[in-house]
């Protein structure tokens, strides 16, 4: 995987999953990103991102137990790789390069 | 648990990612509360994902499997279609060649429904068998073909009038144009191919592509 920056649907699925740390299955991590992004986000797009992170090696997962409200279907709980860790900071370090030094952006949040 | 919403279900086990933990998701959220509007979005987007995740991946496999549809549709329009309209003219309501110019034939509502059952018919079959390539790993792309086929059918009813007025081949594209001279047609023959794919299609269980950490 080259060291390319994440894309910001990307990078929100990655913060997520590290914000949920052990329960990180699709319903947790879309809520997550619905309450701190102030956006509907449908589940199938979350998955679309894991399945593109994991086969770059960013995130991976394990499947939990089955449950009877899942209708006996098991969780996929996700985690960030080390590699994921470390694309999220370059792309965090790269956002705050771009910040910097724009009038229009200081002071007010 | 609250019963699901047959239909979309239906179009998620076939034309869906093939992801048994997203279809949980799903039912853990639609057990919650959720409403019918929000499982049937969740649905739809899933399928219309998948299938542009299928394309982005793949496009020349995806380029291949609309174009063996379209294959499919064009071998039964034109090597089968003009044969089976004129059957069923000839023999269903005792019409009789030649045909000149298409003169009076256009208000004719037998040759309306002999084309359009023609056409339900080739668009049916390469729905079959569009939702069955690859063991029904590319079931997704049912609804982009099905869609694709609409311009197409109006481009050829516009070059079916256009030929009609120029010389005596009407015939040659009927089947194919003629359900365009109602309105309700081509969405009608549209609809049963889907409902014909949605059949036909196998449901499928998870297709896991990430490897696990385990």
């Amino acid at each position: 995987m080259a060291d390319r920056l994440l894309t910001d649907f990307e990078l929100m699925v990655l913060l997520a999953i590290l914000r949920v740390r052990g329960d990180a299955y699709g319903v947790p991590i879309t809520h997550e990103i619905e309450e701190t992004g102030h956006r509907p986000v449908k589940l199938a797009a979350v998955y679309l991102a894991l399945d593109r992170l994991c086969q770059n090696g960013l995130a991976s997962w394990q499947l939990g137990d089955p449950t009877p409200e899942r209708g006996g279907r098991a969780k996929k709980l996700f985690s960030v790789t080390p590699a994921g860790v470390r694309a999220v900071r370059r792309t965090q370090q790269s956002f705050m390069a771009l910040w910097k030094g724009i009038p229009e952006l200081k002071g007010a949040s | 648990m609250r019963t699901l919403p047959f239909l979309a279900t239906r179009i998620f086990e076939r034309l869906g990612p093939g992801d048994d933990a997203l279809f949980g998701d799903l039912l853990e959220e639609y057990g919650r509360g959720r409403s019918r509007a929000w499982y049937w979005s969740q649905v739809l987007a899933s399928v219309v994902l998948s299938a542009s995740r299928r394309t982005t991946a793949d496009p020349l496999r995806a380029l291949a499997v609309l174009a063996s549809g379209w294959l499919g549709v064009i071998a039964l329009f034109f090597a089968l279609g003009n044969f089976a309209t004129l059957a069923i003219l000839r023999n269903g309501f005792g019409w009789t060649p030649p045909l000149s110019g298409g003169g009076g034939l256009e208000v004719w509502w037998p040759l309306h429904a002999s084309g359009a059952a023609v056409s339900c018919l080739g668009f049916a079959l390469a729905a079959l068998a569009l939702v069955r390539v690859d063991g029904g790993r590319w079931a997704s792309m049912l609804a982009p073909f099905l869609l694709s086929l609409l311009p197409a059918q109006a481009g050829i009813h516009a070059a079916q009038w256009y030929l009609a007025v120029r010389s005596d081949t009407l015939f040659y594209v009927a089947p194919v144009g003629l359900p365009f001279e109602r309105v309700w047609a081509p969405v009608v023959t549209i609809a049963i191919a889907l409902a014909v794919g949605l059949l036909g299609a196998r449901a499928r269980s998870t297709i896991d592509r990430c490897t696990s950490s385990t």
